[in-house]
């Protein structure tokens, strides 16, 4: 056990927070860690004792030799030291109650969002975060981070969608974070600059800190949301005021304002999303000759799922809610894209076709099979050519 | 004994039955106890080696690994694997072992010579391998359940687990929900009535105590995760939305599922302080200090524990004030868990240490459960909390509780009432070899959990980096728990080198002092040849010491008159 204390003094070096490997750069993330530096000196304090004392008595009543069951001096309690260890810790658990409640006062979200506070709406989707830069206009910055990919931020009418750019922040202001989730539960957590705050559908959970270092920290979902939960990574990027504002004017809207966006409605905007986020970047695909040889639902279809998509969306599995065991699946579709994941006649209209190319538009903007190995490019005209010869289910 | 001539006219259905029938048709509690015993303890096994693929699968980080597998297990395999070992542990294995050994135990140590309701014990007992059974069948039809033993939704909803093995898990847990109810009657209703002559309420063993406390907690609680569970699978089968954003909430699947899932810690802990409180005064041979305390104070923490659920949820979203509430809850209730480590330590004082198996088990979980308590008021702490919760951290903290404690405890009652159970004592040499490997292994797997935790790894994680420095730590703890696994394979061991050559017991072989040991090893169908007359706490020293009158100055009546 002492060991393992000098360990982790080991692993955190001299820092003005022995027992914890966090190293905190805003307001709320310090009080935090002076709060857990607190309750780790009584810890270790009452550990010290108490197991100090339980090892002392395991080896100083060892029994007598050749004397098995002779029996001590029976004692049945003690009501003085009864009454003293009974208080004692109501004095420890008073103390900490009293600094908890102290760092809590410090620390909460006033209801009052301050004038020169940045907003950020953050959602949590399976798998990535996106946030949503709230100002007087509306949301003028979308970003998505799917910890992965180039870094690039694109215009749309009504602002700019950033890819895996990070969230970025000001130095020494005020950020206000509006937290909910999409789909299922996540968890936002930037150990660096404050708890953690979860992302609930249907929820918002405020969280405001001061960052005061330039930096890049990482996020992490701490919350299991689902098979790619691990790597629903991200980062926050702490930068000057004036780098800030260079990122900002780099990237904010000079068209058009968009609509107002409340923080619930841009939390369900996902399926009204506007523009596909890299389609600039994907180019156009290939023109395909559709018209040449019947393709039917039972006969080409059914196998090329059962060959590629199996492992996700056939056989009782169905992420993303999507089920490509029969017709009806398709109809129906996700819960990623509401309604059928194509449209009768037009393959280019139809994300079944546009999720199989490379750097494929919304949604979630994997191309499948995710991972690969993809379709080659006659299976890709089979799926064109089915949707164009009207998506039958024949 | 001899035999009882049997007229001709007895009705049919006396019928005794022999060999594997016997074990079938059996009501009598001391089978129907080992039945528990032997069914969670393989339940036990088999959620441990899910631990172990877990913990090899995390040995060391892995890069890019994302979208394809990478390691020993894919994602959803792995996924599957912590959702099944959380829910093993918990609803198949700590939960009933306990009722096992109420089942054996409570009416020997009562005097009474069976339970209250023998078939309603029986039947209680038959849901446990049908719905454990039920919960792993999902593994031949596309996978168990795979969203985490907590089971939020809307991730366990239809949309995001269309699997059957999700809806598997509802109903084995509403199997086993009825099955601790029913259980919970009968332990109550046996201890309130059925108790021998002299046997009042302030001369009941610890372990008795312990026992009906829990059955009241889980009489309470497990009705609402009863509801719970029939909402979420009304959700996935018939369209309700209970648990759907704007017609429903999330957030009352999460209420409700720790209303009844904090309880269930304390479900799992308390019986175990009882056997502590058993097996530390006999291999001391002192009695236990401050007996009404120790009572008190577990009537103290299983009250609170129905009031501290919230602390589940304070990175989720409940008011401030309600923090504020379950904060000081959570933190008040580490007092009474104090007062019990102290009087756990008064009794060992100035005793006469005889380090038995059971002995070592019993120090173990001391040591072990103080560092589980300790790491829980880190949890209790809001503003801590924050940092702490979903990480690591609490993997560590909720084994330190567990395993370091109710598992420990499990051990030491093992190792205290087998040659009461089988007539054979276990054998010592490889006993010490067993637990030494356990509380080593343990400590080594999950000390560095804490700060496994506190360097940012997140709970249920299937992969980490290698640019974050987690590989040593998990390394660490993926060695300890292989030494725990073969430290637990040398208790099987121990089972059958005991069971086929172990020494005889005899009826009181740790010269002890509650009323099991006034029978023989194993005690006959009838328990006891005439009921036994009690006059103190310890009425079988009395019997050594042949004293046959009351006894004022031990048990609950005058404590402190030593």
């Amino acid at each position: 056990m002492v060991g393992m204390a000098l360990l982790a003094l080991a692993l955190t070096g001299c820092s003005p927070y022995p027992f914890s490997p966090i190293k905190p750069v805003g307001l709320v993330a310090r009080q935090d860690d002076n709060l857990y530096e607190i309750v780790s000196i009584i810890a270790f304090g009452v550990f010290a004792i108490v197991g100090g004392l339980i090892i002392y008595a395991a080896f100083r009543y060892r029994r007598p030799r050749n004397r098995a069951y002779e029996e001590p001096r029976q004692v049945f309690g003690n009501t003085p030291l009864e009454l003293t260890w009974t208080f004692i810790p109501i004095l420890i658990v008073g103390l900490l109650f009293a600094l908890a409640v102290q760092t809590l006062q410090a620390t909460s979200v006033p209801d009052k969002i301050p004038q020169d506070a940045v907003v950020i709406n953050v959602i949590g989707h399976q798998w990535y975060w996106e946030y949503n830069y709230v100002s007087d206009r509306g949301v003028t910055i979308r970003g998505v981070d799917y910890n992965q990919g180039p870094r690039s931020c694109t215009s749309y009418a009504g602002g700019y969608d950033c890819l895996n750019d990070g969230m970025h922040i000001p130095l020494n202001r005020t950020v206000v974070l509006r937290i909910t989730g999409n789909d299922v539960q996540h968890g936002w957590w930037v150990p660096a600059l404050a708890g953690k705050n979860e992302a609930i559908p249907g929820h918002i959970n405020k969280q405001q800190f001061v960052a005061d270092k330039v930096g890049t920290y990482y996020a992490v979902c701490s919350y299991f949301c689902g098979i790619y939960h691990y790597d629903m990574l991200a980062y926050v990027v702490v930068q000057s005021e004036a780098e800030f504002q260079r990122w900002l004017s780099r990237t904010q809207a000079v068209s058009t304002p968009a609509p107002a966006n409340t923080p619930a409605a841009a939390a369900t905007a996902q399926a009204a999303h506007p523009a596909p986020v890299a389609s600039a970047a994907a180019g156009a695909p290939a023109p395909v000759n559709t018209s040449a040889k019947a393709v039917t639902f039972s006969g080409d279809m059914e196998g090329l799922f059962k060959a590629h998509c199996a492992s996700c969306h056939l056989n009782g599995v169905a992420l993303g809610g999507l089920n490509l065991s029969n017709y009806q699946g398709l109809v129906t579709g996700g819960n990623v894209v509401a309604g059928s994941v194509f449209k009768a006649g037009d393959h280019a209209k139809s994300v079944l076709y546009t999720i199989v190319q490379a750097n494929p538009p919304w949604p979630g903007g994997n191309r499948m099979p995710l991972g690969g190995p993809y379709l080659d490019a006659s299976q890709i005209q089979t799926i064109a050519a089915w949707i164009d010869q009207g998506a039958k289910n024949n | 004994m001899a035999s009882i001539a049997v007229p001709a006219h007895a009705p049919a259905q006396h019928k005794r039955y022999t060999g594997l029938l016997s074990w079938i048709t059996t009501t009598d509690h001391k089978k129907v106890g080992i039945l528990y015993l032997v069914t969670t303890f393989i339940f036990f096994l088999v959620g441990g080696l899910m631990a172990e693929v877990i913990r090899v699968h995390l040995a060391a980080p892995h890069d890019n690994c994302y979208p394809a597998n990478c390691g020993i297990v894919s994602q959803d395999t792995y996924d599957q694997l912590f959702t099944m070992h959380g829910s093993i542990m918990i609803f198949l294995w700590i939960i009933p072992v306990w009722v096992g050994f109420a089942n054996f135990m409570l009416p020997l140590m009562i005097g009474a010579r069976d339970m209250a309701f023998p078939r309603l014990n029986a039947f209680s007992y038959w849901l446990i391998p049908i719905a454990g059974g039920l919960m792993l069948t999902g593994y031949f039809q596309g996978g168990m359940a795979n969203s985490g033993w907590t089971a939020y939704p809307p991730l366990s909803s239809k949309l995001y687990s269309p699997g059957i093995g999700q809806d598997y898990w509802i109903l084995g847990l509403h199997l086993l929900g009825i099955s601790s109810i029913m259980g919970a009657v009968n332990i109550i209703v046996t201890i309130l009535t059925l108790r021998t002559r002299g046997m009042t309420i302030w001369r009941m063993p610890i372990f008795v105590w312990t026992t009906l406390i829990t059955a009241f907690l889980t009489l309470v609680t497990s009705p609402v995760l009863a509801a719970n569970l029939a909402m979420l699978l009304m959700d996935r089968q018939y369209g309700t939305h209970f648990f759907t954003k704007g017609t429903g909430d999330p957030v009352l699947w999460q209420y409700l599922f720790w209303f009844y899932s904090h309880p269930a810690v304390y479900i799992m802990i308390v019986p175990g302080f009882g056997v502590i409180s058993e097996v530390l005064p006999v291999f001391s041979r002192k009695p236990i200090f401050g007996y009404r305390a120790i009572v008190y104070s577990s009537i103290a923490i299983a009250s609170f524990g129905l009031m501290v659920f919230g602390h589940h949820m304070f990175a989720s979203t409940i008011p401030l004030y309600a923090r504020g509430v379950f904060m000081t809850m959570s933190l008040i209730i580490a007092v009474p868990t104090g007062v019990k480590i102290f009087n756990w330590l008064g009794t060992i004082w100035g005793g006469h240490l005889w380090y038995t198996t059971a002995m070592l088990f019993a120090l173990g979980f001391l040591v072990q459960f103080l560092i589980g308590g300790i790491t829980g008021v880190y949890l209790a702490v809001v503003p801590v909390d924050f940092q702490l919760t979903d990480t690591y951290f609490v993997v560590a903290h909720i084994h330190y509780v567990l395993f370091g404690g109710s598992v420990f405890a499990i051990f030491a009652a093992f190792y205290y009432w087998f040659p009461k159970i089988t007539g054979r004592l276990l054998n010592e040499r490889l006993g010490q070899i067993n637990f030494w490997l356990m509380f080593i292994g343990f400590n080594v797997a999950f000390m560095p959990q804490h700060w496994l935790g506190l360097m940012g790894m997140v709970r249920r994680t299937y992969a980490y980096p290698s640019g974050r420095n987690w590989g040593f730590l998990n390394m660490l703890s993926t060695i300890g728990a292989l030494i725990l696994g073969l430290g637990v394979l040398f208790f099987v061991i121990n089972f059958f080198f005991s069971m086929a050559l172990g020494r005889r017991a005899g009826s009181d072989p740790w010269k002890a002092n509650t009323l099991e040991w006034a029978t023989t090893s194993p005690p006959p169908a009838y328990n006891f040849d005439t009921l036994p007359e009690v006059y103190s706490l310890r009425p079988v020293r009395d019997m050594r010491l042949g004293r046959r009158v009351p006894q004022p100055n031990e048990g609950g009546e005058d404590v402190h008159n030593g």
